[in-house]
């Protein structure tokens, strides 16, 4: 049997959230490994749980979740890695919708703000615009981001200034746009960044690059334009 | 339930405290490991020996350097947990206000020790 | 009731927000129009996100290459059944929209001279069955994600109106059979919303979750073909489903082509690289349907890999590691954490998972649905448009080509924007809605409503996903199509006796999965019912009891009517391209 003690809150007929216990028999998992496995098979046993998923490995972003206390996707969490009863909750800091689902919309709005697309006003030439293999590189570990919400909501500056601070995600993608050597927006990008609350709350707690599921830095991202800023400066 | 993105803050600033923050920080650890040396060379056990050391130009303005990052230091660090913490603005600026007066008295404080 | 409901009006209402509904907004938004998109999840989580190794363009960055060899490729490896047009189309304008999506921020992988790299594909071929071609633009292995990314930046760029987690449950059509608007609920609140709009555009993918054992989200359940079945439309050629020749074992995960197309191969327990006597020439880059075939029949003859014999190995720790690390790390990364197995290591066990439904709504190249109405086979329904996985253009035919279903959605998500465009300058007003057709759709609302003991979704949902891998599979024969149609049909029937349990109205998941139930089954029962129809062996669609194509009788796409309990329809293939010259039937050899 495995044990689970999951967040439940539901709006309809609940006036405050409470945990609920669960147990799952190993065997209807049929070999399969990951948390998300598990919390399916449980809700077949009780309909009313509720919780986003959507791709189950780790690329769609939906299914970011509190777990044992810190912040993954359930669908690329293995079972075997969790300690049990497995606690569940919902990402940290977010308005709880219902259950494991929170309003992602301050989250979202961050992202936005940070102007996510390539800005070039340069003529469009007929064929791609070139980029060297190398300046491609520098695109890695940026690209990559899904959304998902683990690292923003993991973050203490994001929870005490929402809505003020950019928070990791949105600025690890602000980061992608300023080293796209395609991008030529950049001292407007800076201009935006460079105040006291939208990067400046960053204090290296470095909880955004420990739950990353897809294993990326947003506080390097922070500290490299942090050294754009600066290099901008001097 | 949205949370509006708020504007950019009217200061559009933060780099330059940041930087501030930095240097002075390694001011400090400079001057401390400095210090450390000197007196583990020749340790200052009384009141003369440290007269003789605090009558130096080059000691004077090097401790006097160091007083002003520690505050500055200090001022910067307590403004950034303000701003992180203290969310009604009232308070916060009170706050502010009464640190602002505790660190400048203290400067001024200090540079009249050192330099009389 | 229905009075209440709240509505909204636009221009043109897109439904679904992966690669081919964004395309299509982002094109009618820069031409000003009052444009909404309604999703059911947020956009980034749609399933062309898991989009790995590439999209096909005859850019010749690496080898020698044109469009016209790559039509021949896709109306070769769709087996003959694709839309010839539709296909020229797709393969003249593939090149632009490629650089177009660069000019949009996609970071594709660069070559040494700052172009796209290319990586050869399954079905590839220079100078019409020639050489290997390499003629897949990628970024790394996450194409769709850096596609889905780049046009949703550039629909907030653009301030295109998301309806974010809504779900869309019918058409509202009017008496006269024109498409006014559409039912959708508000998975946050519960609560039903009409949309009006002067032209719908379904852009709701695939289905492939029927299968049990699918590379697919859990979102792909054809929710836009069974809103189209329920209108009274067709969907066409339904019997093509794309098994992918390397998911997991067991699993479904999809590893992408580009692992062979980066120079891996499959090995049988003997260790044999036996794509060498299915494919001599194209060896492991053959047609999807080929390779999945091979792999089935070496499993069914026992030589299949593990304790039960029921996988074969992808072999790629041949290749230099660092290939590995730089170019399929999305691949490396699933393989270890759903395998434990590091490909730089040792091989992944696969087997062929459905994937890709080559069927669909039945459209013309400009997107617009076209369906048997009066006297012509192919009359464009006016105002309504599908694009992408959950239309039929055709240009995959029988079998798609890896790297044409990315190809697909950006050609025809612009095409189809571009047709709105003209459409809405005649056609300035919305018509007053049906009151019938949104009557019938909150019936359809309030069918999950019914309170008490029933059989569960879950229970059903299961069913049908094991039924449909059991009977409908890689290789099918009348009599076990036969009983499965008869499964389906049992299934369908206690559909009627499911019941909620939780009848809650806040972000309840249960009733969107019992209406996407209800979807799956629509279209599981077109893919039965088609595919029992069929007797003969085209692409994807392998029947043993039949085993050669039959272009005399079956050169026809298939068209399926959910009235009746099933009704079938056939309509000509388009054989006659745009501009060239037909490539008629022959023989396909890789």
């Amino acid at each position: 049997m495995i044990r689970f003690s999951i967040y439940r809150f539901n709006p309809d007929k609940d006036s405050k959230p409470y945990m609920q216990d669960y147990q799952l028999d190993e065997s209807r998992l049929e070999g399969r490994k990951m948390l998300l496995d598990a919390i399916l098979l449980l809700k077949e046993q009780d309909e009313s749980l509720s919780f986003r998923r959507s791709c189950r490995e780790g690329v769609c972003g939906s299914d970011a979740m509190n777990i044992n206390g810190s912040n993954g996707l359930a669908c690329i969490t293995p079972l075997s890695s969790l300690k049990q009863p497995i606690n569940l909750n919902p990402l940290p800091g977010m308005p709880v919708i219902r259950d494991l689902i929170v309003d992602m919309e301050s989250f979202y709005r961050q992202y936005r703000t940070i102007k996510p697309w390539l800005m070039n006003d340069e003529p469009e030439p007929e064929i791609e615009r070139l980029q060297s293999d190398e300046e491609r590189k520098k695109l890695d570990g940026l690209y990559e981001c899904i959304l998902c919400g683990c690292c923003s909501t993991a973050c203490p500056s994001f929870w005490w200034n929402p809505g003020k601070y950019l928070g990791p995600a949105a600025l690890l993608q602000s980061y992608r746009f300023l080293v796209d050597s395609r991008d030529k927006a950049t001292n407007e990008r800076l201009d935006e960044l460079e105040d006291p609350f939208r990067l400046f709350r960053c204090h290296s707690i470095m909880n955004c690059v420990e739950v990353c599921p897809r294993d990326l830095n947003p506080a390097l991202a922070i500290h490299n334009i942090r050294k754009m800023l600066l290099k901008r400066a001097t | 339930m949205a949370v509006g993105m708020s504007e950019r803050g009217s200061l559009h600033s933060g780099l330059g405290e940041w930087v501030v923050q930095r240097l002075t920080a390694v001011y400090m650890l400079f001057f401390i490991v400095i210090a450390l040396i000197r007196l583990s060379i020749s340790p200052v056990s009384t009141h003369a020996d440290w007269l003789l050391l605090s009558s130096g130009l080059l000691f004077q303005i090097a401790l006097l350097l160091f007083i002003f990052s520690l505050l500055a230091h200090a001022w910067l660090g307590l403004k950034s947990v303000f701003l992180d913490y203290i969310h009604p603005w009232r308070l916060r600026f009170l706050l502010l206000m009464v640190v602002a007066l505790f660190v400048f008295a203290t400067g001024v404080w200090a540079l009249l020790i050192v330099i009389t | 009731m229905k009075n209440n409901i709240e509505r909204r009006r636009f221009d043109c209402l897109v439904i679904g927000a992966g690669g081919a509904g964004l395309r299509a907004a982002l094109q009618l938004v820069q031409a000003d129009l009052h444009v909404a998109v309604v999703s059911k999840v947020f956009p980034t989580r749609s399933h062309t996100v898991a989009a790995q190794g590439g999209m096909n363009a005859a850019l010749g960055n690496l080898t020698p290459d044109n469009w016209h060899w790559h039509m021949y490729d896709t109306v070769k490896g769709g087996d003959f059944l694709g839309d010839q047009d539709a296909i020229e189309y797709m393969c003249r304008a593939a090149s632009r929209l490629v650089i177009e999506l660069e000019h949009f921020g996609v970071p594709f992988t660069r070559l040494e001279n700052g172009r796209i790299y290319q990586r050869p594909f399954g079905g590839q071929s220079q100078n019409y069955g020639g050489e290997q071609a390499a003629r897949t633009c990628a970024a790394a292995d996450r194409t769709g994600h850096a596609i889905l990314q780049s046009l949703y930046q550039q629909n907030l760029r653009s301030r295109t109106h998301f309806f974010d987690e809504y779900f869309a449950t019918d058409l509202l059509v009017s008496e006269e059979g024109v498409t006014q608007g559409v039912m959708v609920i508000d998975i946050e609140s519960g609560q039903p919303l009409i949309i009006e709009a002067k032209t719908i555009l379904l852009a709701t993918g695939g289905s492939a979750r029927i299968f049990r054992t699918s590379t697919n989200a859990m979102i792909n359940t054809g929710d836009g073909m069974a809103m189209a079945l329920r209108a009274g439309l067709p969907i066409q050629d339904m019997e093509f489903v794309q098994f992918h020749p390397t998911g997991i074992a067991g699993l479904g995960m999809l590893i992408s082509e580009a692992t062979r197309g980066e120079g891996g191969y499959l090995i049988n327990k003997d260790g044999e690289r036996f794509m060498e006597r299915y494919a001599p020439h194209a060896l492991d880059l053959a047609s999807r349907d080929v390779v999945s075939r091979a792999i089935a029949t070496e499993i069914r003859e026992g030589r299949g890999c593990g304790e039960n014999a029921d996988y074969v190995l992808l072999q790629l720790h041949h290749l230099d590691p660092d290939i590995v690390k730089s170019r399929l790390p999305g691949i490396r990364g699933m393989s270890i954490r759903f395998t434990g197995i590091d490909p730089v290591d040792a091989p992944i066990p696969v087997f062929p998972t459905a994937h890709y439904t080559m069927g669909g709504i039945p459209t013309n190249r400009k997107g617009q649905v076209v369906v048997p109405l009066h006297h012509a086979p192919e009359e464009p329904q006016q105002g309504l448009y599908a694009i992408g996985e959950c239309a039929c253009v055709s240009v995959h035919g029988a079998n798609r080509l890896g790297g044409n279903s990315l190809l697909d959605i950006v050609v025809f998500g612009r095409a189809a924007g571009n047709h709105i465009i003209d459409f809405l300058a005649d056609n300035r007003f919305h018509t007053p809605l049906s009151e019938a057709s949104i009557e019938q759709a909150m019936d359809h609302i309030q069918r999950w409503d019914k309170k008490g003991e029933g059989e569960s979704v879950a229970d059903i949902t299961k069913q049908m996903r094991v039924m449909m891998e059991q009977y409908c599979g890689v290789f099918r024969t009348q009599d076990v199509l036969d009983e499965g149609v008869e499964k389906g049909r049992e299934l369908l029937a206690r559909l009627a006796d499911v019941r909620l349990g939780d009848q809650s109205k806040v972000f309840n998941t249960a009733r969107i999965e019992a209406f996407e139930l209800e979807n799956q089954l629509e279209v599981a029962m077109a893919t039965l019912l088609s595919a029992a129809a069929r007797t003969e062996s085209r692409g994807a669609h392998s029947r043993l009891d039949f085993p050669d194509r039959d272009d005399r009788e079956w050169m026809k796409h298939t068209l399926y009517y959910n009235r009746d309990g099933g009704v079938l329809d056939y309509k000509p293939v388009r054989t006659q391209p745009l501009t060239v010259d037909s490539f008629p039937p022959v023989e396909r050899v890789y």
